[in-house]
């Protein structure tokens, strides 16, 4: 390098120093930007009351989680196809219209105001898997959930956790004690979530006699009535600003929701039959059916012609040994 | 930034091997050069620090146009350089775009086929916020308000740096640089002075 520049930088120096003098005195001007922690206003408020009269009459004064609940599809066991005509297992299958817990959601302390309602805000949509549908249009079910805290750990744990400081001992599960909806058998107030269009053909947890829902949130009061041969009910439809009621409900419904609704076929062979524990009734004398001693099992369906478990018609059976019954065969 | 400087650095050393006569390879037109012409244009590509979303890394791309003042290694140009980061946060997605206009006054020093620069540059900066909600599509699709949002901030803006460059053929050479930088803007409501760090990686060529 031909010199000149330690010159030039101290000859310059003075210039330089005024510069940066000048810019940091500088001040930057605008609405400004925002960095990470920039908050986003809520996507939806859901204000609820809670019947806190018929969850203490139930028995349970502890403290409760609050929470929305995302109604998951529900696969019908395909037995319930096969046997759909058999009153006993009619019954069992009618849990595939509870409101299925699935990923149990995050719920929060349940602290109401002074009218005894409590607010849910959303930050975000659901997950698009949380309804049914596609990109061009979805549907999609909410429950407010109140669910009894029994360990006060203030998480949601509808079937218990590994207490690893005692023995590796189960701890006693949560159990939700009101739904605002939970079956739908019952009176019910959904959180309704359109996205584009409306499939009226669509049979995730049907509204039976209703018009569309709006796009976006609504607020779906409704009273199912299947006694008749064809359901009806009566719909309405309102924004968010309504209050909804959350009901309690009993054991028997909180177990719908909590466990599976699946009914197993068993080969005759392949049952293990105990005459003196077992609660089997035989509804003909080809059919034996075990139901579950707990309510989070499987019952079973042991025919003598029957098909394996997952096919939903069985106009040729698998086995046939209605000739050849087992010895322990209790039907007859 | 934390990834960026290392690699500039590492480049550097590279790029400064051969300005040291070790292995040089026979270039046309190397011997008695005394450094490039009245006129310097430049193009690299450019990583800088981000103003507002600390864990995001702008990367863009910087012009540089040069005129030589005089007998003497010294040059005055300007320099347009833009650069975007993205982000996420718990709520939005930001997306900044880092436009910087800035007079550059630099000095060189010629090293048989390389050469040492350094430059300061004084100017300005703007940073265009585009934040958009998660989930925008869908939010938008249900006609819920205030999803995407617009800002802005404009500051002084001031940096060094200091470079080698590495003559390829003719009046082409190859640049490898970085130094600190710093500007004012308005962050989160407040006005912020910031201190970065700026890389660049690029091509000039002297006529």
């Amino acid at each position: 390098m031909k010199g000149g520049v330690g010159g030039f930088w101290r000859r310059s120096g003075c210039h330089m120093r005024f510069s940066v003098s000048l810019l940091v005195a500088l001040c930057a001007c605008g609405p400004g930007v925002n960095d990470l922690k920039l908050e986003a206003p809520p996507v939806a408020r859901i204000r609820a009351k809670v019947d806190l009269e018929g969850i203490r009459a139930a028995g349970y004064d502890g403290r409760l989680l609050v929470g929305l609940l995302w109604a998951q599809p529900q696969a019908v066991p395909p037995a319930c196809r096969v046997y759909a005509d058999v009153p006993e297992i009619a019954a069992h299958c009618s849990q595939t219209f509870a409101v299925k817990l699935g990923v149990p959601p995050l719920l929060a302390p349940f602290e109401p105001d002074a009218d005894g309602v409590v607010e849910l805000v959303l930050q975000t949509l659901p997950p698009a898997a949380a309804g049914v549908g596609n990109a061009r249009g979805r549907v999609g079910y909410g429950s407010i959930i109140v669910a009894a805290d029994v360990d006060s750990n203030g998480v949601f744990e509808p079937w218990g956790a590994m207490n690893q400081t005692e023995s590796n001992q189960w701890t006693e599960p949560d159990r939700v004690v009101a739904a605002s909806f939970s079956t739908l058998y019952l009176p019910q107030e959904r959180v309704v979530l359109r996205e584009g269009a409306w499939n009226p053909l669509s049979l995730f947890l049907p509204l039976f006699g209703c018009e569309p829902p709006p796009v976006g949130f609504s607020r779906l009061a409704t009273t199912l009535d299947l006694s008749g041969g064809e359901p009806a009910s009566e719909c309405k439809f309102t924004d968010l600003d309504s209050v909804f009621n959350v009901p309690a409900i009993s054991e028997q419904v909180a177990d719908e929701m909590r466990c599976s609704s699946w009914v197993s076929v068993v080969h005759p062979d392949q049952f293990h039959y105990d005459p003196e524990s077992s609660e089997g009734v035989c509804l003909s004398g080809e059919l034996f059916f075990e139901p579950a001693a707990d309510p989070c099992r499987s019952p079973s369906i042991v025919p003598l012609a029957g098909c394996h478990d997952g096919r939903a018609s069985c106009d040729a059976p698998d086995w046939d040994v209605r000739d050849q019954a087992p010895d322990w065969w209790p039907c007859g | 930034m934390s990834r960026a400087l290392p690699i500039a650095l590492m480049a550097c050393l590279a790029a400064a091997a051969p300005a040291r006569g070790e292995g040089l390879p026979e270039l046309p037109g190397v011997e008695g050069w005394e450094g490039p012409g009245s006129w310097r244009l430049s193009g690299a590509l450019w990583w800088t620090s981000a103003v507002a979303l600390e864990t995001g890394m702008p990367l863009g791309v910087v012009v540089d146009g040069y005129r030589r003042v005089g007998k003497r290694p010294v040059l005055f140009g300007l320099r347009l350089g833009f650069a975007r980061s993205t982000e996420a946060g718990e709520g939005w997605a930001l997306r900044h775009d880092h436009a910087v206009g800035a007079a550059v006054a630099r000095v060189e020093s010629s090293h048989g086929p390389g050469l040492l620069y350094a430059q300061f540059q004084v100017g300005a900066m703007a940073v265009l916020e585009r934040a958009r909600r998660h989930q925008f599509e869908r939010l938008e699709g249900l006609g819920i308000r205030d999803v995407e949002r617009f800002a802005w901030s404009i500051g002084p803006w001031a940096g060094f740096e200091a470079g080698v460059s590495v003559r390829v053929r003719g009046g082409l050479s190859a640049s490898v640089g970085g130094g600190p930088t710093m500007t004012v803007q308005k962050v989160d409501g407040h006005e912020r002075r910031r201190w970065g760090l700026l890389a660049t990686l690029g091509v000039s060529h002297a006529f």
